[in-house]
């Protein structure tokens, strides 16, 4: 996307592209090349920001920091998330790094990436006291050996599953209440499939999207877990009866017809689009959709656009729990300028950041007063963060009880068809015995994880099963950093 | 016992002033050096050194975010031969081989012979029109197909509107169509080249022998049975070859337009190796590499045998 | 090999089994008969091999709503030229196209000139090492490549050249390229003798003789070389992803497309005004090169 880029990368697209046409000979230019050979070192030049975040709350903030810092330039890369984390492994690999960036989780467990060395602390350069992340960084997550690495911007409880909806355009009066409990949805699902529009553009080419909506419905069906481990016995429990409810709706609205038929494939930003086109009444996704329809599909706003509740088994849904959420941008080892980088980070955590993502209909902001706060944003947009409030909780996190946990999960290999890979096979009849896939694949993670718990204590180190055990843990309200004591 | 130690003498004075000789020979040519100077370092540095360093990787356990892996000899094979995903994308690798290059050796031989007839029209039209999608970077192809192969896109519209099919078909999104698809997709993209092959090809052969043909009453088949055949037989293995080391370079199509899936039934190998090193929660670099090594013994153990088969065809063939 | 059988099959029409017994007059007709039916089949494929593009096309002018909605209908409402401008302009398509061409041109260069001059020493000349060469090079051929696109960066990251067109271009020239040399090898090799000869009784070194004789002879090869590396050089994807990371206004466009898909949206319009922007030129170089193109490969292959 264009307009998200960076004004100051185009600006220094066009000029190079004129200094091409200056030289005249485009082989010359080969000769010499045009990059600086070793990208984010040297005290001088720009900045190298890269995320796979949005940009249009993301670059206000930039631009204040360069405004009030006339010596400081930085350069801005969006890459989409899957790019970004081939990029930093390569960059890493070969000394192309930048000096500050998010960190996907695919990228690799955080505190495995401290360990490997990848980051530098942000406490040594800037003092967060008295700002709004201040008392959410948690040690092991954002704090390592006692020093602040990072802090969260979105509250991360935020779940995937609200059905957006274009009204003017369903085929009938439909009352969203009617909507809430499983079957309701899958009723209303079926009605409003008519006239070759579908009910639902469902995503199920990758097994991203296909993950949010198995683990966060079975959350929804009573599931006391995050990724598949039940807290409060720290077992996997991918073949528990919440997970097979889960599967059973979502193929059950498959085998009523609700799907879009493309639905193989199709990513979820495919599945936008042909909602945004008219070709399904429900795009079943994330609170940033009302940011993604205003910048993109403008008309939508006028055809009645409005968010519906998460459906559960039977109305509200039981909570979805949620990891204390990541720190948003770390800076690199490799940058020679870690102060520059520090001042630009630190300056994420203010009110105006806050207040621009909420105007920016992006994920809602670690500091909630912002959304209250907030007077740009449509009325959809807002009531689904209230929602989100009730239908989401915080989690535990294992690994800031313990740090060796991250040994074991970074010793674990991955075994596939994994869960996400097994509702793909069933939606698209190459798995048939579903239950029993899922019943195989949570023996063997869970024999899996006990190897990598004897590898990792065998090398020294102080884990067992009973890390990922919170007996003190009420589900039904958030975890906090205190609550690790 | 004399006699041997007079040999061995013999041949070491042999050897010595065989060695003064290439010195010399090699002073003398040192202007063949220099020509020959850019491919050895160049091959050297580009080719040699990172295959030997691959198949080192191979043998170390080395997760993405470290910055080298230990040496686990030879337990990523272990685990690979046992890897029932890894199988399943080498079976797709050699299915996209078998059904893809002779679909797209054949369809490239089809179009240029009849775009060589002086008897067509608008050839040049036609060659530039077929020879498009060569041009076309995948990303973009990527995009196209998935819009138009999918079920509620114009190809469907057309066969379920025709009658063809009575329920639509997501090509690429359904397990049993997906490979198939990105086959159809590959000859679509690259049958224009195998066409200038052809093309080349059929410019060799002598236009007297169409002549004497013609004299003798033959007509086009028989022209093209009798003449035009045998004499793209050499070729025939040539091009073959050169598309088959293509048909195992797929990666931007096959990524962009399925990403191996829905559950990995287009899965080729390259996609097999991107995902190890890349795409899992912990992505394995010695895992990528191991699995590399292992598919291109195959593949080059599978080129050796075709290539003998070839020549015995062709010994055969000479004889007859 | 059988695989010629089924094209064979595949050719309609043209063949009745008895020739006719006045061969000379009916032909004519039939010809022309058999001129226009090949004709009207080709084009019956020709418009499925070009239904993509012509999709391509009416997709780089509408809106994003309408590509999905109008099913089959490829006449958008109302051109939006406007996809052009974000394609050139915001999409910085225009200094990626300079990228690709100075990458593509300068691999082939690269590649052209290294193979030529290898090509002509091994296949014109005895010396010593000769055979080593050539037994290095077929081995490694057929030796599987494994991952190398680490050791290729870490290589280019030790000479300082990553983010540079340089790095690109001596990435995809420098190694690989057996069947090029080899090309050149049998193609030199068919050269009469006396060409050097006469060339030494005019006072000519070896460099003259090589670039004023030799090069200028060996054009079929050159031509088919050149185009084979234009087209890998041109579609590369992974190694100038990978040695652009952190300079993306070095990238070429096979690379640039990327920047069209952010996390939550793609912009599939732009996309498609940038993959017509960039197919242009090179439809335009291949009307006017195409028939070179084939005399080339022919020659090349005559051998």
């Amino acid at each position: 996307m264009g307009e998200k880029r960076s004004n100051a990368m185009t600006r220094r697209q066009t000029l190079s592209m004129m200094g091409g046409i200056a030289a005249g000979v485009p082989l010359l230019a080969s000769c010499t090349g045009s990059g600086d050979p070793d990208g984010s070192s040297g005290g001088s030049g720009a900045l190298k920001w890269w995320d796979h975040k949005n940009g249009v709350w993301i670059e206000p903030t930039l631009e204040r920091v360069m405004s009030a810092n006339p010596d400081l330039t930085i350069e801005r890369e969006e890459y989409p998330a899957s790019e970004l984390v081939s990029a930093l492994q390569l960059g890493h690999r070969s000394d192309q790094m930048p000096d500050v960036h998010t960190a996907h989780p695919s990228l690799g467990p955080i505190s495995v990436l401290v360990e490997e060395g990848w980051f530098q602390p942000l406490g040594d350069h800037v003092d967060l006291a008295g700002t709004a992340v201040a008392d959410r960084l948690v040690e092991g997550v954002h704090i390592f050996d006692g020093k602040v690495y990072s802090f969260p911007l979105d509250d991360g409880r935020t779940h995937e599953q609200t059905p957006w909806v274009v009204t003017d355009r369903l085929p009938m009066d439909v009352d969203p209440e009617d909507a809430r409990s499983w079957d309701g949805f899958r009723t209303v699902a079926r009605e409003i499939t008519k006239d070759n529009v579908y009910a639902i553009a469902f995503a199920a080419k990758g097994p991203n999207f296909l993950d949010l909506k198995l683990q966060q419905l079975a959350s929804a069906a009573g599931a006391t877990h995050v990724g598949g481990i039940d807290y409060t016995t720290g077992e996997y429990v991918f073949d528990s009866q919440p997970f097979l409810d889960a599967m059973e709706f979502i193929l059950a609205l498959h085998s009523d017809g609700a799907f879009h038929p493309s639905l193989g494939s199709m990513g979820p930003e495919d599945a936008a689009q042909r909602w945004a086109a008219g070709e399904a009444h429900i795009h079943w996704h994330g609170p940033w959709v009302p940011g993604v329809v205003t910048n993109n599909y403008p008309e939508l706003l006028d055809m009645g656009f409005d968010a519906w509740r998460m459906p559960g088994p039977d109305g509200a849904p039981s909570p979805v729990h949620f990891p204390p959420p990541p720190g948003e941008f770390w800076i690199s080892s490799a940058s020679q300028r870690p102060e520059d980088a520090a001042l630009a980070i630190a300056a994420f955590a203010t009110e105006e950041t806050f207040a621009d993502m909420v105007n920016a209909m992006a994920t809602p902001p670690i500091d909630p007063s912002a959304v209250d706060a907030a007077e740009d944003v449509n009325e959809p947009y807002r009531r689904n963060l209230l929602n989100l409030r009730e239908e989401c909780r915080y989690a535990p996190a294992p690994e800031a009880r313990n740090p060796a946990v991250v040994q074991v999960v970074s010793e674990m290999q991955g075994i596939n068809p994994n869960p996400a890979e097994i509702l793909q096979g069933a939606l698209t009849e190459t798995i048939d015995d579903w239950r029993q896939a899922l019943t195989e694949y949570t023996s063997s993670i869970s024999a899996e994880r006990d190897r990598a718990i004897e590898a990792v204590a065998s090398d020294g180190a102080d884990v067992s099963l009973d890390d990922w055990v919170f007996p003190q843990w009420d589900p039904a309200n958030d975890f906090t950093a205190d609550d690790y004591a | 016992m004399p006699e041997v130690s007079q040999t061995a003498a013999a041949s070491r004075t042999a050897r010595r002033s065989d060695r003064d000789r290439w010195w010399r020979r090699m002073r003398r040519d040192w202007w063949i050096y220099l020509f020959l100077l850019p491919t050895i370092v160049g091959y050297g540095l580009y080719t040699v050194y990172p295959l030997v360093a691959s198949w080192w990787y191979s043998f170390l356990d080395w997760p993405g975010f470290a910055q080298r892996g230990t040496f686990i000899g030879l337990e990523n094979y272990e685990r690979l031969i046992s890897d029932e995903l890894f199988w399943n994308a080498f079976t797709n690798s050699f299915i996209f081989l078998l059904i893809g290059l002779p679909l797209r050796v054949g369809l490239g031989l089809v179009l240029a012979y009849l775009l060589s007839r002086k008897a067509v029209k608008f050839r040049t039209g036609f060659r530039t029109l077929f020879f498009l999608p060569v041009v076309t970077t995948g990303a973009i192809i990527g995009m196209v197909y998935t819009l138009v192969l999918d079920s509620t896109g114009p190809v469907n519209r057309i066969l379920t509107g025709v009658g063809i099919l009575d329920q639509p078909i997501d090509f690429l999104g359904d397990p049993d169509t997906s490979l198939f698809a990105a086959i159809g997709v590959w000859v679509w993209k690259w049958v224009g080249i195998t066409m200038i092959y052809w093309l080349a090809a059929l410019q060799t052969i002598p236009q007297e022998l169409y002549e004497a043909a013609q004299l003798d009453g033959a007509n086009a088949w028989q022209e093209f049975r009798r003449i035009t055949l045998p004499m793209l037989v050499p070729f025939l293995i040539i091009i073959t070859l050169i598309d088959a080391v293509a048909a195992f370079n797929v990666f931007d199509l096959i990524q962009t337009m399925t990403a191996g899936g829905p559950t990995f039934s287009s899965e080729v190998i390259e996609i097999f190796i991107y995902r190890t090193a890349f795409e899992t929660t912990v992505p394995q670099l010695g895992y990528a590499s191991a699995a590399a090594v292992l598919f291109g013994l195959a593949a080059a153990v599978i080129a050796v045998v075709q290539g003998l088969g070839a020549a015995a065809a062709r010994k055969r063939m000479v004889r007859s | 090999m059988s695989l010629s059988e089924p094209t064979v099959r595949q050719r309609p029409t043209a063949a009745p089994d008895t020739a006719p017994p006045r061969p000379r007059r009916r032909p004519i007709a039939r010809r022309r008969v058999t001129t226009w039916l090949l004709t009207a089949g080709l084009t019956v494929m020709c418009l499925i091999w070009v239904y993509p593009f012509a999709w391509l096309i009416s997709a780089s002018l509408k809106t994003p709503l309408e590509l999905f909605g109008k099913g089959l209908n490829l006449v958008p409402d109302e051109p939006q030229w406007e996809n052009y401008v974000r394609a050139w302009t915001d999409g910085g398509f225009s200094t990626y196209m300079v990228n690709s061409i100075i990458v593509t041109v300068g691999s082939v260069a690269l590649v052209i000139l290294r193979s030529a001059l290898a090509g002509y020493v091994l296949g014109r000349f005895d010396f010593v090492g000769r055979k080593l060469i050539i037994g290095i090079m077929v081995v490694t051929f057929f030796l599987p490549e494994g991952y190398t696109i680490i050791a290729v960066t870490q290589i280019t990251d030790s000479m300082g050249l990553l983010n540079t067109h340089l790095g690109m271009i001596l990435g995809l020239g420098a190694g690989g390229h057996v069947p090029a040399l080899l090309l050149y090898a049998a193609y030199f090799r068919s050269l009469p003798k006396e060409l050097e000869e006469s060339a030494k009784v005019d006072g000519a070194g070896h460099f003259r003789t090589f670039f004023r004789i030799m090069l200028p002879l060996s054009m079929p090869v050159t031509a088919t070389v050149g185009l084979l590396q234009f087209l890998t050089a041109w579609n590369a994807f992974l190694l100038p992803l990978v040695f652009t990371l952190s300079q993306p206004d070095l990238r070429p466009l096979a690379v640039g497309m990327v920047g069209f898909v952010s996390q939550n949206y793609t912009d599939h319009t732009g996309m498609a005004a940038a993959a017509v922007i960039s197919l242009t030129p090179l439809v335009i170089v291949f009307i006017l090169l195409q028939r070179h193109f084939v005399n080339a490969v022919a020659g090349a292959v005559k051998q």
